[in-house]
């Protein structure tokens, strides 16, 4: 059972990270407190992987089969993997990361189903792309109603606090219900704990992270989304949202930082092309394209070592 | 753990904007009234009491200012609003000081207004305190009805073009006059003085379409 740390350590940085994703916006700009918005975070986090995290373990462990040592590799590994892509600077994905890495092991053993491997890698193109076009109905939409209702600068500005709020519950139940399979999904597939015991681990873990270590990258991250403006803000974290709650409900686990990058892209391509970086869009790139493979080289080259000894 | 909820701090904001708003009314209906005595008696001790109330007027305004700009930066609003509010304030409370600056002159000066001016610069006064007041009806426009906000601007600016045009001619006849040049550079000092608080109301105008705008998705 000790093997298990590994996966909480996954699961804590994962809701370290990623809750800024989702409250970082209102955190940042003050309008709610950090302790609110990281019990928001992490009731509503635990809520979504006890309520909808088992599709995606199921998804995991159709993957490929393992054991429970394996396991421990794939999500230390996993962990590596963030760690150092965060500390490049990348936005990086846990989900890819943790992939790759039960590719490597399932390779190692010659045992990846590739049908599944398909339906999660065309996810990972889908979860940017679908973020942009949910961005940019919802812009469409939800500033029509605002233009509509001619709300006051108070009315207008309370309105905004509140969809904050409510899109920021909703994105850390999705965040939730999406992401607990990157966290216990090689524990569950190794058969050591039961998907039941997987769903409230990795909730608890997610949760774990979201409380203690969420608010330096919810300074950050949320800074650098206010940047757009209030309403645009809104937008794009209900559009990561419905995103990765929707790729919950079809039980890939896809990455929360790659929906915001895409539905930031789709604002921009709305309100004005210059306005996308293009080197942010580099980056996105090389980090989609980098962090399933080094993952996926670290967890092959442990097991080779491993072997070899 | 505390939550603030939204509507509490604009109900706060909103009722010190217009108490602010009703103490610049006062500085300006003071001034208007201060200006006209002074028009037809020059120099006495009640243009003096006008002046002191308008001060005061002011005063008072300039506190309520600072009252919501500490009220704004306690994060009652979000970043953008508290922005736009800030800079409205700011751009607001050089009116009722641009009033104060003709008194100043009055006070300190003593100036003699010639008669053939006196109707010029009565009805000169008159456009820059309506354009005052469209200012108010803007503000309070855009805290509860936006979409006249724009349509209020857009007066601001006409009667910034009138009271322009109102200076030049006033300034064309006071130079074609056979006062000596000192007194013709002390007055054109009010009629500038004056015009000024139209061209704050504009500044002020320019704002308001940019916070109304920046609302319209």
């Amino acid at each position: 059972m000790w093997r298990l740390a590994s996966a909480f350590f996954l699961g804590w940085s994962l809701g370290a990270n990623d809750a800024s994703n989702v409250f970082g916006t209102a955190v940042s700009s003050r309008m709610v407190r950090f302790w609110t918005a990281a019990i928001l975070c992490s009731v509503f986090a635990l809520l979504g992987a006890v309520w909808m995290g088992e599709a995606g373990l199921e998804t995991y462990a159709t993957l490929s089969s393992y054991s429970v040592d394996v396991a421990f590799i794939v999500a230390l590994t996993s962990a590596l993997t963030v760690t150092l892509m965060t500390l490049l600077k990348l936005p990086v994905s846990t989900s890819q990361a943790v992939v790759g890495a039960m590719i490597a092991a399932g390779l190692f053993a010659d045992s990846v189903h590739w049908g599944s491997l398909t339906k999660v890698v065309v996810c990972w193109v889908g979860t940017p792309v679908g973020a942009l076009l949910v961005a940019m109905i919802l812009y469409k939409l939800l500033g029509a109603v605002f233009n509509r209702l001619n709300l006051n600068l108070f009315r207008y500005d309370a309105a905004l606090r509140w969809g904050l709020i409510v899109a920021g519950c909703y994105g850390a139940f999705a965040l939730g219900a999406n992401n607990v399979a990157n966290v216990t999904g090689p524990f569950v597939a190794s058969g050591l704990i039961s998907p039941t015991w997987g769903v409230w681990l990795g909730g608890l873990a997610i949760a774990a992270g979201v409380i203690t270590y969420s608010r330096p990258v919810m300074m950050t991250v949320g800074t650098g989304i206010v940047q757009l403006n209030a309403f645009s803000a809104l937008v794009v974290v209900a559009a990561e949202a419905v995103t990765v709650h929707v790729y919950a409900g079809i039980g890939v686990p896809v990455s929360t930082s790659q929906a915001v990058v895409g539905a930031v892209l789709g604002i921009g391509l709305l309100r004005d092309v210059r306005t996308i970086n293009t080197r942010t869009l580099g980056n996105v790139v090389l980090a989609w394209l980098f962090t399933p493979a080094i993952a996926f080289a670290f967890t092959f080259a442990w097991l080779w070592v491993e072997k070899s000894l | 753990m505390s939550f603030t909820f939204p509507w509490r701090g604009s109900t706060n904001v909103k009722s010190r904007i217009l108490a602010y708003l009703e103490q610049a009314d006062l500085c300006l209906d003071r001034f208007a009234a201060a200006f006209r005595l002074y028009l037809e008696r020059g120099p006495c001790e009640e243009v003096d009491d006008l002046r002191n109330d308008s001060h005061r007027a002011e005063s008072a305004a300039d506190d309520l200012r600072r009252e919501i700009e500490q009220t704004l930066y306690e994060h009652e609003l979000l970043p953008e609003s508290r922005g736009d509010l800030l800079s409205l304030l700011e751009s607001l409370d050089h009116i009722p000081g641009a009033t104060q600056g003709v008194l100043n002159i009055l006070f300190l000066e003593h100036p003699v207004l010639p008669e053939f001016l006196k109707p010029q610069l009565d009805q000169l006064v008159a456009i820059n305190i309506e354009a005052y007041g469209v200012v108010h009806s803007a503000v309070v426009a855009l805290m509860e009805d936006p979409a006249r906000t724009r349509e209020l601007c857009t007066r601001i600016d006409e009667l910034e073009s009138r009271s322009d045009r109102h200076q030049q001619v006033a300034i064309r006849e006071l130079y074609a006059s056979g006062l000596e040049l000192a007194g013709k550079l002390q007055i054109k000092d009010v009629i500038r003085t004056i015009g000024a608080i139209s061209d704050r109301c504009e500044h002020t105008a320019d704002l308001l379409n940019i916070i109304a705008i920046k609302r319209r998705i």
